[in-house]
């Protein structure tokens, strides 16, 4: 696997699981702050790589 | 008086009530309910009160010197706890807990879940703190997940530990570097400290020779960032397993 989305997900996935295992202390808490935080790091880079198309370089 | 008729189913659909109590509980509970039927036929026997009296409950009368508390037999409430109000409170917890509604047992969170909110840490001296968390840290810092671990926390500290060494392997194994402190560089400071908080495997990748990396890699850059990632969620996580070991979680 050498695409970058795919190391994107990878990398919100893993932050989304530490934050949501110790943020919270129910597994069902944590596996749905976890899918936000992962959701909202993807998100957030595709805005932002998108924007930057605007960018004047 | 419409309001408090409305009131009344609401309060018997309350799914506290609906709950087998244990026969302590609802010992204190059938007290705590004959001293407030006691205490309304007081209040009937003085007679009506106006309106507000009868939505808000009656007003208690000033108290102004401790010869009159005494004469009225009120126990401070600053001072000595109001013992219907405490069974009452234990009997509503205890419901809740077995409802499910409140949390605070260990298994209803990772297996040795932290105390609930209502549990209070009792403080700790320093030597304690010397002898205890100290150790734990250092165990968190040398091997992802350990400090949680030794903390009772397993679940949590093996879920962690394995994600964290996953990511440093993954890191390695896509041809990153791990990155280590260069003179003339101090980014590289940074960036070595933040590599290192994974511990033990930060330095057997570096006696093992798989931290230069290769350069020529397309997933350099990839592996890079996973190595640091890796060390600097250990960091925070190792922050987690602190305040588990002072007890405040």
């Amino acid at each position: 696997m050498t695409a970058h989305f795919g190391f994107l997900c990878l990398f919100s996935i893993a932050v989304g699981i530490v934050l949501g295992a110790m943020l919270r202390r129910r597994p069902r808490d944590a596996v749905v702050l976890a899918t936000w935080i992962a959701l909202g790091l993807i998100g957030g880079a595709l805005m932002i790589s998108w924007a930057m198309l605007l960018l004047p370089i | 008086m419409e309001l408090i008729e409305q009131a009344a189913p609401i309060e018997s659909a309350n799914p506290i009530e609906s709950v087998d109590l244990p026969e302590p509980v609802q010992q204190a509970q059938a007290q705590a309910e004959a001293e407030l039927l006691a205490e309304q036929e007081v209040a009937e026997s003085v007679g009506p009160g106006t309106d507000a009296e009868a939505f808000w409950g009656a007003v208690p009368p000033v108290i102004e010197t401790a010869e009159a508390a005494e004469a009225l037999n009120v126990v401070d409430p600053t001072t000595t706890a109001d013992t219907a109000t405490l069974a009452e409170s234990a009997a509503i917890a205890a419901a809740a807990s077995s409802a499910g509604i409140v949390e605070g047992t260990a298994e209803d969170g990772f297996p040795g879940a932290a105390p609930g909110p209502m549990d209070v840490a009792a403080p700790m001296d320093s030597t304690v703190l010397m002898w205890r968390v100290v150790p734990i840290c250092l165990l968190g810092w040398a091997v992802p997940g350990l400090g949680h671990i030794v903390s009772r926390r397993i679940g949590r500290g093996v879920l962690l530990g394995a994600l964290v060494l996953s990511l440093f392997a993954g890191g390695v194994a896509l041809q990153g570097k791990v990155y280590r402190p260069i003179e003339g560089e101090p980014l590289t400071y940074l960036a070595a400290l933040g590599a290192a908080g994974v511990g033990v495997p930060y330095v057997l990748a570096h006696l093992g020779g798989y931290a230069e990396g290769d350069l020529m890699s397309a997933t350099f850059d990839y592996g890079n960032t996973f190595t640091l990632l890796a060390g600097l969620l250990n960091l925070l996580i190792l922050l987690d397993a602190y305040d588990v070991a002072t007890g405040r979680r």
